[in-house]
């Protein structure tokens, strides 16, 4: 209970009042323009760190969403490659087919075999195929050529893991000489035939149609191989997606403003400076000095 | 009985009464914005002992309205705020460099991006450009964590030299005081409200430098009891306030008494604005820097252990990727990116195969696997949990101080009311009582015209 008033209380005490309001209209005020609730550590510590944790999710999942999309072009490099092998051993198999039919004769078989020689040459640049300047087929040796024209392997039995979630790895180099050297060496098989059309030996022909079918079946499983690795960072992408949507909205429900609440705490403090302001006069207006 | 000429005496007395009154009411009004005055009024009494009738008023002194209770709240008050208000800035400074607004670049963000450049290095190994942006990041990171221990060493020099400022200026305060001390006791009234005020004022300031208490002995000296119990000013005896340069760079307070015999009350300031810095000092920042020590130090030795063990594009291994910091303490200041990787992006070791070179990727893998992995603070926290800490540890610190701040600001507003309602100047009171000392000076007036009328009529007598 105040006994006295001294003229220093009453104007003490209304600056007081009214550096409290401007404060807060201006607080209202900078939530409002910079759009921040949660700006600085002392904010909010906890809301900070917390931000700070979702903004690295957001972080690493742009970081990780860029090397799916990276390493997806590797994959369809390959992908496409072996496609293409694909479709010269289904030619291979139809020239095989052909040329085991005994109504043919050696000019027809060494005319065949000319083909095959292309069809060999053509197998080896899918197995010496580049992405960015890195033989995909030879494993971690991306520096060194595949295959040479002897169908000889080069690379290593090493395959290159890309981390496409965090601590998830899917494979985007492939050892070649798991598809071109499985159960049946396709070089060698491309070889043998063309040998075997040269020399005119249409049993050997007829007996190295199964091979060629084991070869392809040795490209529709690396390439399904490589479909479910193009897959998973499919399904990867989505997941990163939402979690990384919701590791957003977390982030700004944390640290930005909500500018419903910022707008109505404005114009409470615009509507309580004035109201303090004009106390403020009218109270300084009442003093004995007017009334003598 | 008193003649007439008694009667005339006791107008002067009325009339210099009212003259004096008046004056220190407008005394009182003049200093209605002087911060510190104390409110005044004039101690009249009647003349003692009074000759028969009567002698009229006497002007005994002048009293100041003070309580002294107030008084010395206001002391702890003045000195509370001061303490909060004057760490808030260096704190503020250590938070921008520890951890920055929105995000931008500290050693988290930083640290993230060696771990983000590390990832995308992971796609194709043997890419230059890739292997440069992680050793521009690992080069970011020990950039923002030098910057960071710069800006807590910064304060703690800040706060120093504030000390010594402070250490100085309190020196002289007490020598203010003492000479005061000395005055007052040698002084008439009229002169004492002004050298008590002025006292006061030279206290007020000394509160807000450290943390102190206030004696007051019959003869009106003041005790000034610092720190640690020790007494500062005794009357007219003080000693000297003194900032010596201890083992660590940083000042020790000492108080020197008249024998030149040093006491350190370093430890003993809780309050003020020095109690605030030693603190600061002393305690706040060298812990947020032995935490960014020690969170520097585990990101050198994580990484350096995996990077190690690998191998560059060259086919070298054994490469440190930071320059391994000898001790936790001074780490922050110290790490750096390692002279035998940097400007050479072939060191980086993406491989744990020297034959699988250059696609091999492995070491990437395990050096991206230490995000996750609890490398730091003993193996109990991830680097981001360890760094989090740091960065939650000081805008703890800042928040606390901020409220603290506002508390105390509000604090020591009730007080400065506590004390003005019982010392400061209000107007209308001081036109009140000047219009009752104008009043009692024309009544004065008049008892001397009436005497003289009286005498008139009385030397008119004798004419007739």
């Amino acid at each position: 209970m105040t006994i006295r008033v001294a003229d220093s209380m009453v104007f003490y005490n209304s600056l007081n009042d009214a550096i409290k309001a401007r404060i807060r209209l201006l607080d209202a005020q900078e939530r409002l323009t910079s759009g921040m609730k949660v700006s600085k550590p002392s904010d909010d510590p906890a809301a900070y760190a917390r931000s700070r944790r979702m903004d690295k999710i957001v972080r690493n999942n742009d970081k990780f969403r860029e090397n799916i999309e990276r390493g997806r072009a590797y994959l369809q490099s390959m992908e496409g490659a072996l496609g293409q092998g694909q479709s010269i051993l289904e030619r291979v198999k139809e020239l095989a087919v052909q040329m085991a039919n005994g109504t043919l004769d050696a000019q027809d078989r060494a005319a065949a075999a000319q083909e095959m020689e292309q069809l060999h040459s053509a197998m080896l640049d899918v197995a010496n195929t580049r992405f960015a300047d890195e033989y995909v087929f030879s494993g971690t040796l991306s520096d060194v050529q595949t295959y040479d024209s002897t169908g000889t392997y080069h690379g290593n039995t090493t395959e290159r893991n890309l981390e496409i979630s965090m601590g998830y790895t899917v494979p985007i180099t492939l050892r070649g000489d798991r598809i071109f050297e499985g159960t049946v060496n396709v070089f060698q098989v491309l070889e043998d035939l063309t040998n075997a059309l040269n020399a005119n030996d249409q049993n050997t022909v007829f007996s190295l149609i199964d091979d060629v079918d084991q070869a392809r079946d040795q490209f529709i499983d690396a390439r399904a191989r490589i479909g479910s690795y193009l897959n998973a960072m499919d399904i990867t992408n989505h997941l990163l997606d939402d979690l990384g949507f919701e590791a957003e909205s977390e982030k700004s429900r944390l640290i930005d403003t909500d500018v419903t609440e910022s707008t109505a705490d404005f114009t409470r403090g615009t509507q309580a400076l004035q109201a303090t302001l004009t106390a403020i006069s009218k109270t300084m207006e009442i003093t004995l000095l007017n009334r003598m | 009985m008193g003649g007439l000429f008694d009667i005339l005496g006791v107008g002067h007395r009325g009339l210099v009464a009212g003259r004096f009154s008046m004056n220190v009411a407008s005394q009182n009004i003049s200093n209605v914005n002087t911060p510190g005055y104390t409110r005044r009024t004039s101690l009249l009494g009647p003349v003692i002992p009074p000759p028969p009738g009567g002698g009229g008023v006497n002007v005994e002194g002048v009293h100041r309205f003070v309580n002294k209770y107030v008084e010395g709240r206001l002391l702890l008050g003045i000195g509370a705020k001061e303490e909060a208000e004057v760490v808030l800035m260096p704190l503020r400074r250590a938070q921008a460099v520890i951890g920055s607004e929105d995000g931008g670049t500290d050693p988290l963000s930083e640290l993230q991006e060696l771990f983000g450049s590390i990832r995308r290095l992971q796609v194709a190994p043997q890419d230059g450009a890739l292997r440069l942006e992680v050793l521009n990041s690992a080069r970011s990171l020990a950039d923002r964590l030098n910057a960071a221990a710069k800006g807590v060493e910064d304060a703690q020099n800040e706060a120093d030299q504030h000390v010594r400022d402070y250490v100085r200026e309190a020196s002289d305060l007490m020598h203010k005081i003492a000479e005061l001390n000395a005055k007052i006791g040698g002084s008439t009234w009229e002169q004492v409200p002004d050298l008590r005020d002025r006292r006061n004022m030279y206290l007020q300031r000394l509160a807000k430098i450290m943390d102190i208490r206030v004696v007051e002995d019959d003869l009106g000296k003041v005790t000034v009891i610092g720190s640690g119990g020790i007494n500062l000013v005794q009357g007219e005896v003080t000693g000297d306030l003194e900032a010596v340069t201890g083992s660590n760079g940083f000042a020790e307070v000492h108080f020197v008494d008249t024998n030149g015999s040093h006491h350190d009350i370093t430890g003993a300031i809780r309050g003020g604005a020095m109690g605030g810095l030693l603190d600061l000092r002393d305690d706040t920042l060298p812990d947020m820097m032995s935490q960014l020590d020690q969170f520097a130090y585990d990101v050198a030795t994580a990484f350096n252990g995996v990077h190690s063990s690998g191998f560059g594009l060259d086919g070298v291994t054994g490469r440190d990727l930071f320059l391994q910091p000898a001790t936790v303490q001074g780490a922050a200041r110290a790490i750096a990116i390692d002279p035998a990787v940097d400007g050479n992006p072939d060191a980086v070791a993406a491989a744990q195969d020297p034959a699988a070179l250059p696609g091999d990727n492995s070491n990437l893998l395990a050096l991206s696997a230490l995000e996750e992995q609890t490398v730091a603070n003993g193996g109990t926290n991830t680097l981001l949990e360890a760094y989090s800490r740091i960065v939650g540890h000081v805008g703890t610190e800042v928040e606390n101080v901020q409220r603290e701040q506002e508390v105390r600001d509000d604090h020591l507003a009730q007080l400065e009311s506590m004390r003005d309602e019982v010392s400061g100047v209000s107007i209308d009171e001081e036109l009140v009582d000047m219009t009752k000392y104008q009043k009692a000076y024309e009544a004065s007036a008049r008892v001397i015209q009436t005497a003289n009328q009286m005498l008139d009529t009385l030397l008119n007598l004798k004419r007739d």
